[in-house]
């Protein structure tokens, strides 16, 4: 029956797809909010993490979080997020993308208490149980398999198996959104960092092209000085130092190490101001201006930019030991020992090696650390 | 930071929104709902018709006479009593138009305005929550929400590619209430700040549009620099200001280039000499346990 104000259809189904539309958003902007807090010291991210695990737990469908990896929720009941009079919220399925994101979320924030040997793991449970809730692959899950790849990376992973992934991970972006769309950028970071860790044959060059084929489609699309250019700006510099460190002309390498200290102490510059001085990115570019210092061979430089390097993350890191400061600790042993102090030298590298041993055992900054190690341990 | 929350909870469009879907008024609810939806379905159609842009790109939509697309949509009797809920004069309508009595809006636009935000909505609420919960600091509450409306944008593009395309007219009045807590500079007022607030969002929006690949985070860096600038505390801590100076101090000191001159020999003398007594009296707090406290 129509009405002259009234249409005919039937409301209930209209309304309940409406709320449940309705509290798939809140989650979903849970999740980018929570994202904000991962700047927070170590004890708040965690409390991010489970209370992130608290609104999956309430709102979206019953599941075994920790059998996808994640931490279990914060204890105390949660506050009634629908104002009074409303009626309860609908659970959002786990198909939902926004399960997922704030999932993801949750396990971003989790992954910094966790040692960079175990984040892999982690990670992979989540995609599984992501990829056994999904019929078919959406483009969350295949950005999820994507950030597993890169944490294998992160922790020393360069098997063909992950070279593989990024590599159609890119591919698949690329046909998607084309060569200049986000996330074929994203893509092409990822596998830049992919082909540096390997480090073999043309694989630093190869790295170096594809971020600074990056830089170039950042640069042309965001600006210069854009957070996201930075990164690839950042990604570039690495490259190039990395090439830097591996040649043995002493010309070339003092060439690429110049345009290297150009370059990241401009990234630098500008992630002080944008993020503050003690932000782990800006305290990572300061580390690498530092490894620019020594391949340009001014120690004391590099000593400066590395002391001011440790104090900043311990600002950020409060009591906690990041494998970055391990990194630290290493390059500052390599500075005290081209400059005579083999005591100082000792001191940091023993440092380096304990830290880095437990975030990644087998890692290659474990391995160079150990090696610093024995070299000091045998001469002093 | 709890207040924002509250004065969040109290703005115009807070107040409509709570009072349209009062319970007791469910039924007006419902069929504005049904709207609503409709007005979804017609712009997903017309975005599926269009081949999109580079990066999938989504121009402007612009569509005449959308009402009329709307209630057939809806399968009300005739376009009338769409156009009756929307129309300045509301005549004893049980949810009043959000866009208020204005002549000058005209009963799509403030249809469209509506819609965009009543989707918005629960992005709104869902951010709201957390910043209440965690307390956040105004800049994150500004990061946090202009991500929020980043995802809008990419969950409903084709909305919020509607002519006007943008954000949600809400984010005005929310970025206003965001800039009256700007710390004050001199006698600046906080308008300009809201203003500029505003427009950031609208470029998180036009990032958007532009690539529909972008994430959330990847539109909000987009203006990161401009929020921070506008919302940054100048009366920050003395440590965090001694801090930054040292770090810059530094800076110029590592990449001096010759001839430069950064400080007479006196001044670094005199520096030298405040570093040491600092270190000394430093050392005191740092010897315990307070890096465990590190502020934020």
């Amino acid at each position: 029956m129509t009405s002259d104000t009234s249409p005919a259809r039937a409301r209930p189904a209209e309304r309940a797809g409406h709320e449940q539309a309705a509290a798939a958003a809140r989650l979903r902007a849970a999740a980018e909010a929570l994202s904000v807090l991962r700047y927070r010291p170590a004890a708040e991210q965690r409390r991010a993490s489970r209370y992130a695990m608290r609104l999956l737990s309430t709102h979206a469908a019953k599941a075994d979080w920790r059998s996808a990896g994640l931490p279990p929720p914060l204890a105390d009941p949660p506050p009634d997020p629908a104002p009074p009079r409303r009626p309860a919220t609908p659970v959002v399925p786990l198909t939902d993308p926004a399960v997922l994101h704030l999932a993801r979320a949750a396990m971003q924030l989790h992954s910094t208490e966790l040692r960079a040997a175990d984040r892999p793991r982690r990670w992979a449970q989540l995609a599984r149980f992501f990829a056994e809730c999904l019929t078919e692959p959406t483009e969350e899950l295949v950005r999820l398999q994507e950030r597993v790849a890169s944490a294998r990376v992160n922790a020393g992973d360069t098997s063909p198996e992950v070279l593989t992934a990024l590599l159609a991970t890119l591919d698949r972006y690329r046909a998607a959104d084309g060569e200049n769309g986000y996330r074929t950028g994203l893509a092409r970071a990822n596998l830049s960092v992919a082909y540096r860790h390997r480090g073999s044959g043309a694989d630093l060059a190869t790295a170096t092209r594809l971020a600074a084929e990056e830089v170039r489609a950042r640069t042309t699309r965001y600006g210069p000085d854009h957070p996201v250019t930075l990164v690839a700006r950042s990604l570039y510099t690495l490259s190039l130092l990395v090439q830097a460190e591996a040649m043995t002309a002493p010309a070339a390498q003092r060439a690429l190490a110049t345009r290297a200290l150009a370059e990241i102490t401009h990234v630098r510059t500008v992630r002080d101001r944008l993020f503050g001085v003690t932000a782990p990115n800006a305290t990572r570019s300061r580390r690498h201006e530092a490894r620019a210092f020594i391949l340009l061979g001014e120690f004391d430089k590099a000593r400066v930019c590395l002391e001011c390097t440790l104090a900043f993350e311990s600002v950020s890191n409060g009591d906690r030991e990041s494998q970055e400061s391990g990194q630290t600790h290493y390059e500052l042993a390599r500075v005290n020992r081209a400059l005579g102090d083999s005591g100082k030298a000792l001191e940091h590298v023993q440092q380096a090696c304990r830290i880095l041993a437990m975030h990644n055992p087998q890692g290659i900054a474990a391995g160079k650390a150990a090696a610093l190690l024995a070299e000091l341990s045998s001469s002093s | 930071m709890s207040s924002i929350r509250h004065d969040l909870d109290v703005t115009h469009t807070a107040r409509w929104y709570e009072a349209a879907r009062n319970a007791q008024r469910s039924g007006a609810w419902d069929e504005r709902v049904l709207c609503y939806a409709a007005l979804s379905e017609i712009l997903a159609e017309h975005r599926a018709q269009c081949p999109a842009g580079e990066a999938h790109s989504q121009p402007p939509i612009r569509r005449p006479g959308i009402l009329t697309e709307v209630a057939h949509r809806a399968h009300f009797a005739s376009a009338e009593p769409v156009y009756r809920r929307w129309r300045a004069r509301q005549d004893g309508q049980p949810i009043v138009r959000w866009a208020g009595e204005d002549a000058a809006v005209k009963p799509s636009p403030a249809f469209v305005a509506e819609a965009k935000i009543v989707a918005f909505w629960p992005y709104r609420d869902g951010v709201l929550q957390v910043a209440d919960v965690f307390d956040m600091t105004l800049i994150e509450v500004a990061a946090a929400y202009l991500r929020a409306v980043a995802t809008w944008a990419g969950e409903h593009t084709p909305l919020a590619a509607c002519h006007p395309a943008g954000p949600p007219a809400c984010v005005i009045e929310d970025m206003g209430v965001l800039a009256a807590r700007i710390p004050p500079v001199g006698q600046v007022p906080p308008a300009p700040g809201a203003a500029r607030l505003a427009e950031l969002a609208g470029m998180v929006v036009g990032h958007v549009l532009q690539d529909s690949s972008i994430t959330p985070l990847g539109a909000f860096n987009t203006v990161r620099d401009d929020v921070l600038r506008l919302l940054s505390d100048p009366a920050d801590s003395v440590a965090d200001r001694v801090t930054r100076s040292v770090a810059e101090l530094s800076d110029q000191l590592l990449h001096q280039v010759h001839d430069e001159p950064i400080m007479t020999v006196g001044q670094a003398r005199q520096i030298l000499t405040a570093l040491d007594g600092l270190s000394t009296l430093l050392s005191g707090i740092a010897g315990g346990s307070a890096a465990a406290e590190s502020p934020r």
